[in-house]
């Protein structure tokens, strides 16, 4: 009987592996940017609300969530606020090519690995987190969908309202 | 007893594919559909024969996001 349980035990371990949720320190991390491949970490934008966003080339959503993040932080501005995209893209060229087509005006990361993405243990792609200036994970945002921008848009005033 | 146990260490090495590895499923070689436009095209022959449509397919991206 001890050993079927030891049995189920060594099963079930698997499972156990949960994601981040609201309230949790956002875990450090350091990347290459792309494209020029400069080392960049979440640390060197602390101070500021962070919006982390995992996205990847062939993500249809991540297409949606894009031009709606540039515009985003041409609003916002980058005093207060930050967006650091990390492309989970096993190949470098698929994640520079999808990036010539947006060109976004603000961090994107490559985690060829997807190293940082298990740590962040991501359920869905895209799943962006919003980080307050201490750190903490105040919202987690899975898939794209239309009217999620707004959502997006008034967490983060709310953060940079009560933090100014 | 023993058979149980190894079905169920086995069991444990089934391991679905994480959000972020699903790029290389993503892949048009990897596609059940490898010519989208040419299935179009035979679903339209289809429905002008047998004056019926639909039932030939299931929602979902396949990033996990739906």
């Amino acid at each position: 009987m001890s050993r079927l349980l030891c049995c189920l035990l060594i099963c079930l371990l698997p499972l156990l592996s949960h994601g981040l949720e609201v309230g949790e320190t956002a875990p450090e991390f350091e990347l290459s940017s792309l494209p020029n491949q400069t080392p960049m970490e979440l640390q060197d934008f602390a101070g500021k609300v962070r919006y982390v966003d995992f996205w990847a080339s062939w993500c249809a959503p991540c297409r949606v969530s894009f031009p709606e993040l540039i515009k985003l932080r041409a609003e916002m501005g980058s005093e207060n606020f930050e967006i650091i995209a990390i492309s989970v893209d096993e190949k470098t060229e698929d994640a520079t090519r999808f990036l010539r087509r947006f060109d976004p005006q603000y961090p994107v990361l490559h985690d060829p690995d997807g190293k940082v993405a298990e740590r962040y243990d991501i359920p869905a792609m895209p799943t962006s987190f919003i980080i307050d200036r201490y750190g903490q994970i105040t919202m987690v945002h899975t898939g794209f969908r239309d009217g999620d921008i707004e959502k997006i848009r008034t967490h983060i005033n709310s953060l940079l309202a009560e933090e100014s | 007893m023993r058979l149980m146990c190894l079905v169920l260490i086995f069991l444990g090495g089934c391991e679905t594919v994480k959000p972020w590895e699903r790029g290389t499923l993503a892949r048009p070689e990897m596609q059940l559909d490898s010519d989208p436009l040419e299935t179009k095209l035979r679903e339209q022959v289809y429905q002008s024969k047998e004056a019926a449509s639909g039932g030939n397919g299931a929602a979902g991206a396949g990033c996990g996001c739906n």
